[in-house]
């Protein structure tokens, strides 16, 4: 393997490696997509950078500016493989030189020697300010102490987080992650599904993120602990729950799965991509949701824009994040649906379980092609698995089963996760007509 | 067997022992209620912990009166 500084090199474009392998299309339309990312962070930099946002009495709650201060260091981090293109320079450059005092301010300092426990991940932004080449040894020396103090293991974290703080030491000492990371990636959803049916929101963003450190966003080729196709089946599954829930911050983050392991698109993930992109072009801006809050109408000027630009920002970033993982040079047009075709009858068949709630993806699907359609079967199966599951209807999901196991879509833990609460419920059921008898 | 023809055969086995009766749960249902079965209500749960955990995750907004999202366009592209 490599060590970090000429993998850097290969990001940065200077180890002879001719990049733009991609569509002459596809490329500008990505590219313009992350650029618009940046133009956003650079105002989230502007209006959140010094003070977070203050929303104590609104539902969005408040956060410190270190949290957009890293997932600006991140974005910047992931996107400076394409630094040099034209498009990006002037606003990575200039997104760069905002972050910079920012991130190193006498704030971060403070909070870097006063909280050791957590030293690492509020010094993200330094960490990978240093790995785009702009280090302070001031501030490394600060955290160094930090780092050696006996309060610094005193934070216990889950174990995606756990791979975090591996991926991040990595990065800070120059080092490849020792063996460390793939023994805690085994507990992770690495190494273990998480419920496709009923988890909560945060098993999804550790199932999400689990892969985003592991790989250091795609520059780490290691296998995963488990087979990609499988771990790929679940943010299938992931993916499809956040269209139907239209949460599409999460969508975008379940689609970085396919960079990230330098996966072929596959007809659902190709799905998902072009879902986001048309409401992009739509809205401006990939938001969060379907809707806004309306409370945004009641303020003005700067409290407007910092309410918007709060709600906002981070699905911006995920979205710029993932164009910017979609334009490696290995990985094809995330726009083309193609794959093996289902029958349109069993399409239609699925397609009508479906409830329609008038989210994004359903107004996507009627505008594609019938070719784009026939190979979208496995997708829609996982739609009316879940829809059904969220509906309770365990009969139908019995059905789902036996068309699946006809038309060979069976082999996904979806299913058999499907399987396994059917049999629960099924045992349930006969307990409780044995207690009635 | 591969992994996948693995998960097949879990499927295969489930529907073939017929542990799901049909009837029963029916009437498992008619007795306890629609609720008892679904989930939508614990859609995704809730993100909890400290400001540190919460690194690259949203909060989860319940939009109760919601605007189409152009409308903030300005806002947060400057455009």
């Amino acid at each position: 393997m490599r060590n970090l500084n000429e993998r850097k090199a290969a990001l940065d474009g200077n180890d002879g490696h001719c990049p733009g392998s991609q569509d002459v299309e596809v490329r500008p339309n990505l590219l313009k997509r992350l650029s618009l990312a940046l133009r956003i962070a650079e105002r989230t930099i502007q209006f959140l950078g010094a003070d977070g946002f203050d929303g104590s009495d609104l539902p969005e709650g408040n956060f410190a500016a270190e949290k957009p201060l890293a997932e600006t260091a991140m974005l910047l981090y992931v996107a400076r493989r394409h630094k040099s293109d034209p498009e990006l320079q002037r606003p990575f450059d200039k997104l760069l030189q905002d972050l910079i005092p920012h991130a190193r301010s006498r704030q971060m300092r403070w909070d870097v020697l006063r909280y050791p426990s957590v030293c690492l991940q509020l010094a993200t932004p330094h960490i990978l300010l240093g790995a785009l080449g702009h280090k302070d040894s001031d501030f490394d020396d600060l955290l160094v102490q930090s780092e050696m103090a006996c309060a610094s293991r005193g934070h216990e974290v889950v174990p995606y987080r756990e791979l975090e703080i591996i991926w991040l030491r990595s990065l800070w000492r120059n080092e490849n992650p020792g063996h460390e990371l793939e023994q805690t990636a085994l507990k992770t959803a690495l190494g273990n599904p998480i419920d496709l049916l009923d988890g909560t929101r945060d098993d999804a963003y550790a199932h999400t993120h689990a892969a985003m450190y592991y790989t250091d966003f795609g520059n780490w080729q290691r296998p995963l602990p488990r087979l990609t196709e499988e771990f790929l089946g679940e943010s299938a599954a992931v993916l499809a729950r956040a269209l139907i829930v239209e949460d599409y911050d999460l969508a975008a983050e379940a689609l970085m799965a396919w960079p990230l392991t330098s996966s072929a698109w596959d007809p659902t993930a190709a799905f998902g991509f072009r879902v986001l992109a048309s409401l992009e072009d739509r809205v401006g801006f990939l938001p969060a949701g379907r809707s806004a809050s309306k409370q945004l109408l009641q303020l003005a000027g700067h409290d407007k824009t910092k309410y918007a630009l709060a709600t906002s920002y981070h699905t911006a970033y995920v979205m710029g994040m993932l164009c910017a993982l979609s334009l490696k040079p290995d990985m094809a047009s995330p726009f083309e649906i193609a794959g093996p075709q289902c029958s349109m009858t069993l399409i239609e068949f699925m397609h009508g379980l479906i409830p329609r709630t008038g989210a994004q993806w359903e107004q996507v699907f009627q505008s594609l092609s019938p070719n784009e359609q026939a190979a979208l079967g496995p997708f829609l199966f996982d739609v009316a698995i879940i829809q059904n599951s969220r509906k309770g209807d365990a009969a139908q999901l019995e059905k789902l089963l036996q068309i699946g196991i006809q038309n060979g879509m069976t082999n996904s833990t979806l299913c058999v996760q499907t399987a396994e609460f059917l049999s629960r419920v099924g045992c349930l059921v006969a307990q409780d007509a044995n207690r009635s008898r | 067997m591969s992994n996948a023809a693995r998960k097949e055969e879990i499927v295969r086995k489930f529907l073939g022992s017929k542990v799901f009766d049909f009837n029963a749960f029916g009437k498992f249902v008619a007795e306890n209620g629609e609720s008892i079965a679904s989930s939508q209500d614990g859609e995704f749960g809730f993100v909890v912990g400290n400001r540190f955990i919460r690194y690259c995750i949203p909060p989860v907004v319940a939009v109760t009166e919601g605007i189409d999202p152009v409308a903030v366009r300005t806002e947060v592209t400057g455009r």
